[in-house]
């Protein structure tokens, strides 16, 4: 019986020990079904057609979730949920695998802090208003997408993509936000 | 009959595995960020 949906941060990840303990018994015991978006993402990541031949054929052997008409719908939803709080999903694979677990009431396993950033903008209102529409995103390693997450946040600028903000204007008012209070000072002749 | 579903059970096992190797040799996570 299915019961989750890897992201592609997940596959991506196989080479990973920690990934690859959780995911094989669930792959050989059909409880592990990767959506057809998958394939597109994995494939762009090929160096060559020969490698793409090779990856995107291995995931022929894994029971592939085919995406619906709902599922194409339901992410705009979830992008105006998003934008509502000022947040929005980095890729947009990633709003097609959460429509995707939430029409099949099954959890997605994943690696990326976009789940999390989605699942918080729906879950709770979401499912209060609408008991059918459930979201559930379980991690992996929690531990290692929370550093991973972090990481993104680090980048300079980056938290702006969350926060609605074009990145150059944030950060020129983070660095304005940082500058001591106190009378202007006054600026060096030229 | 038993025989023949565990065999074939067996098989589709080993295609799983193989094309999780697949996937994990390729190291795909050192090529994007995300």
């Amino acid at each position: 019986v299915l019961r989750f949906l890897p992201g592609t941060s997940v596959l991506k990840r196989l080479g990973h020990l920690e990934v690859r303990t959780a995911v094989e018994p669930l792959a050989t015991t059909g409880q592990l079904g990767p959506p057809s978006i998958c394939d597109l993402e994995v494939g762009d990541l090929a160096r060559n057609a020969e490698e793409w031949d090779r990856l995107v054929g291995s995931l022929n052997a894994l029971d592939r979730i085919e995406s619906t008409a709902a599922n194409l719908r339901r992410p705009l939803q979830v992008q105006r949920l998003l934008a509502q709080r000022g947040q929005r999903a980095r890729n947009f694979p990633v709003l097609l695998i959460t429509a995707a677990a939430e029409q099949l009431d099954v959890a997605v396993l994943h690696y990326a802090a976009d789940f999390d950033i989605i699942a918080s903008g729906t879950a709770p209102a979401e499912a209060r208003a609408d008991h059918c529409h459930r979201l559930v995103t379980q991690r992996v390693v929690g531990k290692t997408a929370a550093r991973q997450f972090s990481a993104f946040l680090s980048w300079p600028g980056s938290e702006a993509l969350y926060s609605g903000v074009a990145p150059r204007q944030r950060w020129r008012s983070r660095r304005a936000a940082r500058r001591p209070p106190g009378p202007e000072r006054p600026r060096r002749p030229r | 009959v038993n025989e023949a579903l565990r065999r074939a059970t067996l098989r589709r096992e080993r295609e799983l595995v193989a094309s999780l190797d697949v996937l994990a040799e390729a190291d795909l996570d050192d090529r994007s960020d995300a």
